[in-house]
């Protein structure tokens, strides 16, 4: 009987296939922490390990291609105000949501996050660099999942396990050269290439198919994840057209028009379409990064654009330490008006350099309950309708006229608990009725209220 | 999607899934849509002329059964030929023999111009699977076969994917029972299959793919007579290991599902004559031209002089069936003379003499894969102009390179095949200690994610 059940009767431990696994998942184990010390990486690897195993605490966050990394990379005196992280195109919106994740995972949170890249929506992780920039990199179980999830690739999904779980995999190029440098196969380095699919493959089709069904491609899934996580945070986020020659302006209407579709949905989302710098084509060494020459004319360009960046965040990190922020369990609202926590709509913009919330709803009437003590600032959106807003607590019933349009209202609250009621007319969709609302509290004690205040019209 | 691909291991895994835990009346239907579905991958197109086929063998095999009058019998087993070789013939040799026709009577001086090339691919597999669904048909008329009557059993069989791009060649009477009556795999199928798999893979992608690059190289630019000896070394040890990689890996994924392929090599560069070649090399694909060509022709019973003539078109058509140009006809000719002329009955009676008649073969072989890899004529008459030139000096620093290259690629195959030969078994590996299977794995395991080229290259006998 005992011998029945004793472990030499257990199938698998005859089995050759299983004892190796084992002893390669534990050769493997062993060696995640020596290779990755040990192999020189490319630049988004070296970026990547820079995020993960330093800190930084600057109020400015850079991401972008590698025209970003051009114009920030010479940043270097002001290394305590810029975290600058723009690596390649190549990463996609998805690897830079990725840094930006790990970033303020291991990071005090910056002031501002900056975002210059051209063609900013390129990309479906399926591009020739995709295995070695982004695959091979993020390997964060976190990054796999998202991947998984907006690609539904399995092949796409076993290679990235494949990179987690096999350091000698992941490092195979650099081991090779070590071994026997540039030569210990005629096939030289590892190369990676796209799979050439032909377009009367089975798996082609399927995956044109579901391209088609999930809407948008993973490079605006990313962004739009980057936007959700810094409105979060409030952090403002502000995308830079890179620079570039006359001949790329198709490239920066687009990104122009790619971007701005996102500015409605997220208020705190700010294109800075004036700092498009031209440039000479001499000024490139192929057309998109700049040589030596170009190198020294972009100086007023960047002193420019640094002294704008740095002025920006340093005036909303200053704030953000004066003054309260608003918590958003202080306000609810009813009528069938949700602000989710976090929001799904709602976001951080600043209001006259004041953090606020925002929201956008599409009913003719909702009520608000703000608990809080101080200055109530509201912002209406250039595309609101016209309305009325009355504060329902205290007696009598004060009520101001909204104007419709972009509107400024500072109203001190009386009490704790105020609630508010605000009256449109019907909201039509495909119109440009865009109703968004910002909401901040200014502190009691601090500085006064902005001097447009409305008066009580009613 | 190539077997050394991630795309086919995920597709592997999902299918062994959905296998294992299908009941065993749907395991056949799973195989017959998991195959359509593999091939499709390549191109959906040629889906319906698999199915076409598949759907012909059928019903002309149940005809055939049903049938006892043999004129009506004939009349069925001419229009599964007609069919089979018709599309094999369209898709496959339709521009060589129109535009072949042109030339020569240009040449004899008439004008003629071609009725219009068709641009069509060649589908992928379709002389595997033409000469599988021939020989049930064939087997059915010989009354050596009973046909199925599940049509679904019959799919399974004739696009059974481990094998259905480039074989091993199965027949009706070997697979066909084993899909009708799935087993569960047996712990010594899943070893064995593990361990095909593995070293299959191993040989397509850090033995073939490497040497690839010395071949490809060799023969771009065939610089002097010991460059190109060493190309030739190159693509026998490269041509082995590609096929006999992919038809492990064919036995592997099979025994894994509990299944039986024909091996399809048998350490065939330790043959000492032609015919003990033609016996270890490409099995299933001799073994089909001797059942359904050669033997029909009479084989050796009709004397000396047409036995001869036999072999040697059982050779020549064995060399067009592996590409539609007249180098592969040379190719198979150059191995019917070899057949033809060699010694019978010379077995080496000495150890020494023994491998010195192997060395002396093995070079006929190397050989006859200059009309293999070539290109076209022009080429080969390049690369047999460039073996009288450059023998002095013979060691220089590249070619002593490319040696040693060559030489740490094909040592792994070339011990394996030792061991077979050794052995006198396909897969000396089974009866291993466990210690040494499980150190191998590890080492197969480093050695194709260090060396192997991580690039899906297709294998050489796709395009046959």
């Amino acid at each position: 009987m005992l011998s029945r059940f004793s472990i030499s009767n257990f199938k698998l431990f005859h089995n050759a296939g299983f004892w190796a696994l084992l002893i390669i998942v534990l050769i493997e184990s062993l060696l995640q922490a020596p290779l990755r010390k040990r192999f020189h990486r490319h630049h988004v690897d070296r970026l990547v390990q820079k995020v993960d195993e330093h800190t930084f605490d600057a109020p400015v966050l850079i991401l972008g291609d590698s025209i970003a990394e051009n114009v920030f990379r010479r940043v270097v005196p002001l290394e305590d105000r810029f975290a600058v992280f723009a690596s390649n195109q190549a990463i996609e919106m998805t690897g830079q949501s990725f840094i930006l994740q790990r970033y303020l995972a291991h990071n005090p949170q910056p002031a501002i996050v900056v975002l210059m890249a051209g063609m900013p929506m390129y990309g479906d992780l399926e591009q020739i660099f995709t295995e070695n920039y982004i695959q091979r990199v993020f390997i964060h179980w976190s990054e796999i999942a998202w991947m998984a999830q907006h690609t539904l690739d399995p092949v796409f999904i076993s290679k990235c396990i494949a990179y987690k779980c096999s350091p000698t995999f992941r490092y195979r190029q650099q081991i090779r050269e070590s071994l026997r440098p540039h030569k210990s196969t005629e096939a030289g380095p590892v190369t990676y290439t796209a799979p050439q699919v032909p377009k009367w493959s089975a798996s082609y089709r399927l995956n044109q198919a579901w391209k088609t069904l999930r809407n948008k491609n993973a490079s605006e899934k990313a962004l739009e994840t980057m936007l959700s996580l810094t409105a979060e945070a409030q952090i403002p986020f502000v995308y830079i057209p890179p620079p570039g020659t006359q001949q790329a302006q198709a490239t920066f209407e687009q990104s122009m028009r790619e971007m701005s579709r996102y500015q409605n949905t997220w208020p705190h989302l700010e294109i800075w379409e004036e700092e498009r710098a031209v440039f000479p084509e001499d000024n490139f060494f192929d057309g998109t990064h700049f040589n030596d020459q170009g190198y020294r004319h972009i100086r007023p360009y960047q002193e420019a654009l640094f002294l704008r960046i740095l002025t920006t965040g340093q005036r909303i990190d200053q704030q953000t330490k004066d003054l309260r922020r608003l918590n958003m369990s202080d306000i609810k609202t009813r009528n069938g008006i949700h602000l989710p926590q976090p929001f799904l709509l709602a976001n951080f913009y600043p209001i006259e350099g004041i953090r606020s919330h925002a929201f956008q709803w599409t009913q003719p009437e909702f009520e608000l309950t703000v608990n809080g003590s101080g200055n109530l600032i509201l912002e209406t959106a250039a595309g609101s309708p016209p309305g009325i807003l009355r504060i329902l607590s205290g007696s009598p019933h004060q009520a101001f006229k909204l104007t419709g349009g972009k509107q400024i209202l500072t109203i001190p609250l009386s009490s704790d608990h105020e609630r508010l009621r605000f009256s449109f007319p019907p909201w039509k969709p495909d119109s440009n009725d865009n109703r968004t609302l910002g909401i901040a509290i200014e502190a009691l004690g601090l500085a006064a209220a902005p001097a447009h205040a409305n008066s009580p019209s009613e | 999607m190539y077997f050394n691909s991630f795309q086919f291991f995920v597709f592997f895994a999902l299918f062994l899934c959905g296998y294992f835990l299908s009941p065993r009346k749907g395991k056949s239907l799973l195989i017959f849509l998991g195959s359509l579905f593999f091939y499709a991958c390549w191109d959906f197109r040629f889906v319906s002329l698999i199915l076409f086929s598949t759907v012909v063998d059928y019903v002309v095999g149940l005809r055939l059964h049903a049938c006892s009058d043999p004129h009506n019998r004939k009349r069925w087993v001419s229009l599964s030929l007609v069919v089979n070789l018709g599309l094999l013939g369209i898709f496959k040799y339709y521009n060589f023999f129109i535009d072949s026709a042109v030339e020569l009577l240009t040449d004899l001086g008439f004008h003629a111009t071609a009725p219009g090339s068709l641009t069509i691919l060649l589908p992928v597999g379709i002389s595997f699977y033409t000469f599988q669904t021939l020989s049930y048909t064939l087997d059915i008329y010989r009354k050596q076969l009973e046909p199925t009557r599940n049509f679904i059993d019959f799919g399974a069989f004739v696009t059974f994917f481990p094998q259905l791009v480039a074989g091993p060649i199965e027949r009706a009477a070997h697979l066909l029972p084993q899909i009708q009556n799935p087993q569960r795999p047996t712990a010594a199928q899943l070893r064995n299959g593990t361990f095909l798999l593995a070293w299959g893979l191993f040989e397509k992608v850090v033995v073939a793919d490497n040497l690839a690059f010395i071949t490809d190289k060799g023969f771009a630019a065939p610089a002097s007579g010991p460059n190109t000896l060493l190309s030739l070394y190159s693509f026998a040890f490269q041509v082995f290991a590609d096929f006999d990689g992919y038809s492990n890996m064919a036995r592997g994924m099979a025994a894994i599902m509990g299944f039986s392929l024909f091996h399809n090599f048998n350490a065939p560069y330790f043959a000492a004559s032609p015919s003990e070649f033609w016996k270890r090399w490409h099995i299933t694909l001799s073994s089909w031209l001797r059942d359904y060509l050669y033997i029909p022709l009479g084989g050796n019973r009709k004397g000396p002089i047409r036995t001869r003539l036999n072999l040697m078109l059982t050779m020549v058509l064995g060399g067009l069936w592996h590409g539609a140009a007249w180098t592969y006809v040379l190719w198979g000719t150059l191995h019917g003379l070899l057949l033809m002329l060699w010694p019978r009955k010379a077995h080496p009676r000495k150890w020494w003499t023994g491998i010195l008649v192997r060395i002396v073969f093995f070079h006929l072989v190397c050989l006859s894969y200059l009309f293999f890899r070539a290109e076209d004529l022009p080429m080969v008459l390049e690369l047999l102009h460039s073996f009288g030139q450059g023998w002095s000096p013979l060691v220089n620093s590249d070619l002593c390179t490319i040696a040693v290259k060559i030489f740490a690629f094909s040592t792994p195959v070339i011990l394996y095949q030792a061991l077979q030969y050794r052995s006198g078994q396909v897969d000396p590996a089974r009866a291993w200690p466990l210690p040494l299977r499980v150190g191998f794995y590890v080492i197969l395991f480093y050695a194709i994610v260090l060396w192997g080229v991580n690039d899906a290259q297709s294998f050489l006998y796709f395009q046959f």
